[in-house]
């Protein structure tokens, strides 16, 4: 047993730094999904059938395009001086030299939300499906507006489909290369890209197998962290 | 109707909340399929960037993405892998069904989690497991293994899908079959797989496209010679933008569009939602 290539890694602060990169890019990109994710299958639950499908096709249509495709409809909006963003707003007149978006951490972070969206909406809408419309009837009943039937009834009743989705968005998110390694750029380094290039360019075939494991325990340590939380702050969803 | 019933006026705050999720779900929508919608208008682009909007129009990318030798040679080798693909998911997939939804094992469940497993582990993490492991048996990377690869993170749609079906197959069908002297190979091929083949066809559309559109595992399961597409894309786009790339990506929407409505047809949108739910 050779723990060098393991030992290599847990000393050197530069890996500390690049899994601190990681893991931020995981959990922001599943708080964007939620914070986008929650007003669509909210939106879902309200329509009629008709615009569900509409809806559903959305949601789920990119989730069956290649990941090189959609990164590559980013690079087209958020790309260059030429890029349909940058202009827009030179157009708009709000900003006078054209900004860099592509290949930096919000790129990735746009990329990731879209990708991952339908992964926090489903699991939502399988629980807003199943709420009892007679709970937020009782609700506004009692007298509570609309918003305070929202945070106090249909919000914590979702919280399970919430965490679900968490999980779900941020394991994808967190060991994702496609779409750090293209709207990131070369140069851009988080475990799953460092990885790649560990084993296909260097050849450095053990550390490419410390990083990787690392990788999938500490995602996996992430979510039972998560389970054991929800459990503890949900004890009806048990 | 919610409306309607209220008899109170709404306040400031309800205003605000509403408009502000509002927003949020125009942009999560747009955001969902602009890019699409601008990857499919790009392709007719005529300039040699990616300019928004386009100055003029043309197909030049399309007879460019025709010519290209890499990407010709790469497509015919992804749609090869797709088709072993899902002709070995099939094999595989439609007989570990039976036991999983009707045996009453044990370890039953055990077995159904470790055959659906893959969908859980991320992709890179299976590439490389992978890679390792054709690497300790001291295979070299070759068509037959990128088609296994393909087959361990497909082959679950296959399973599920075919087992959605089989679930909803009454078992006195069967024997009502078999009563009337039907045979074992008779019964399945008139009782059985008529009921089954939506499920299998629909496990085979989305199993192909998968295959067909697989990066991640290809990425680390595929030698230099043997590139499929989506790899040679990654490469025409690492390090820039190639328009070219719109041409090929507008027939992979496509592609996916029409999965989309055969899976629709076979097996109703719901189901479709979820397993999409667990496509990574």
């Amino acid at each position: 047993m050779d723990v060098q290539p393991l030992r290599g890694v847990l000393v050197d602060p530069f890996y500390y730094r690049i899994f601190l990169r990681t893991l931020y890019m995981g959990i922001a990109a599943t708080v964007l999904c939620l914070v986008f994710g929650y007003p669509v299958a909210y939106l879902f639950t309200r329509v009629g059938a008709g615009a569900r499908k509409v809806l559903l096709v959305m949601i789920l249509a990119p989730l069956l395009t290649n990941a090189i495709v959609r990164a590559f409809g980013w690079m087209i909006i958020l790309g260059g001086r030429k890029g349909l963003l940058n202009n827009a707003l030179l157009t708009l007149g709000l900003i006078h030299e054209p900004v860099k978006i592509l290949y930096t951490m919000p790129a990735v972070l746009i990329g990731l939300t879209q990708i991952q969206l339908p992964f926090m909406v489903l699991p939502i809408i399988a629980m807003l499906e199943n709420q009892d419309q007679t709970l937020r009837d009782a609700a506004e009943g009692l007298g509570a507006t609309w918003s305070q039937t929202f945070f106090h009834v249909t919000l914590p009743l979702s919280l399970p489909g919430v965490l679900t989705g968490s999980a779900l968005v941020f394991v994808i998110s967190y060991t994702n290369f496609a779409v750090p390694a293209l709207l990131g750029g070369g140069s851009f380094a988080v475990i799953p890209t460092y990885i790649f290039e560990q084993i296909s360019a260097l050849l450095e075939w053990s550390r490419g197998a410390v990083l990787s494991s690392l990788l999938l325990l500490t995602a996996l340590a992430t979510v039972w962290i998560f389970n054991r939380l929800s459990a503890a702050l949900l004890p009806w969803t048990k | 109707m919610d409306e309607v019933k209220r008899p109170r006026g709404t306040g400031t705050a309800d205003w605000a909340l509403r408009l502000a999720l509002a927003i949020l779900c125009v942009t999560a929508l747009l955001g969902l399929i602009l890019p699409s919608i601008l990857v499919v208008i790009s392709s007719f682009n005529a300039s040699d960037f990616l300019t928004f909007p386009p100055q003029g129009w043309s197909t030049r990318w399309y007879v460019a993405m025709a010519q290209n030798w890499e990407v010709r040679k790469s497509a015919l080798l992804s749609f090869r892998v797709a088709l072993v693909v899902v002709g070995v998911d099939i094999l595989l997939g439609v007989p570990a069904a039976f036991p999983l939804v009707r045996s009453r094992l044990r370890g039953a469940n055990l077995i159904k989690s470790f055959l659906l497993s893959p969908l859980m582990l991320p992709g890179i993490v299976i590439g490389i497991g992978l890679l390792f492991f054709y690497m300790v048996l001291g295979l070299s990377l070759s068509f037959p293994l990128l088609a296994a690869s393909h087959v361990v993170v497909t082959l679950p749609f296959v399973i599920s899908m075919t087992s959605a079906r089989l679930v909803t197959l009454n078992v006195a069908l069967e024997e009502a079959a078999s009563g009337l002297g039907a045979s074992q190979a008779q019964t399945f091929f008139h009782v059985i797989l008529p009921h089954l083949w939506p499920g299998i066809a629909a496990g085979a559309a989305f199993a192909f496209l998968l295959s067909f559109d697989n990066f991640t595992v290809s990425l680390f399961t595929a030698s230099d010679r043997l590139r499929p597409l989506p790899i040679v894309l990654f490469y025409l786009l690492r390090y820039d933008i190639n328009p070219l790339v719109g041409a090929v990506s507008t027939l992979e929407i496509g592609l996916a569009l029409v999965t989309l409505l055969v899976g629709t047809r076979l097996l109703g949108l719901g189901r479709v939602a979820q397993l999409g739910r667990r496509m990574g």
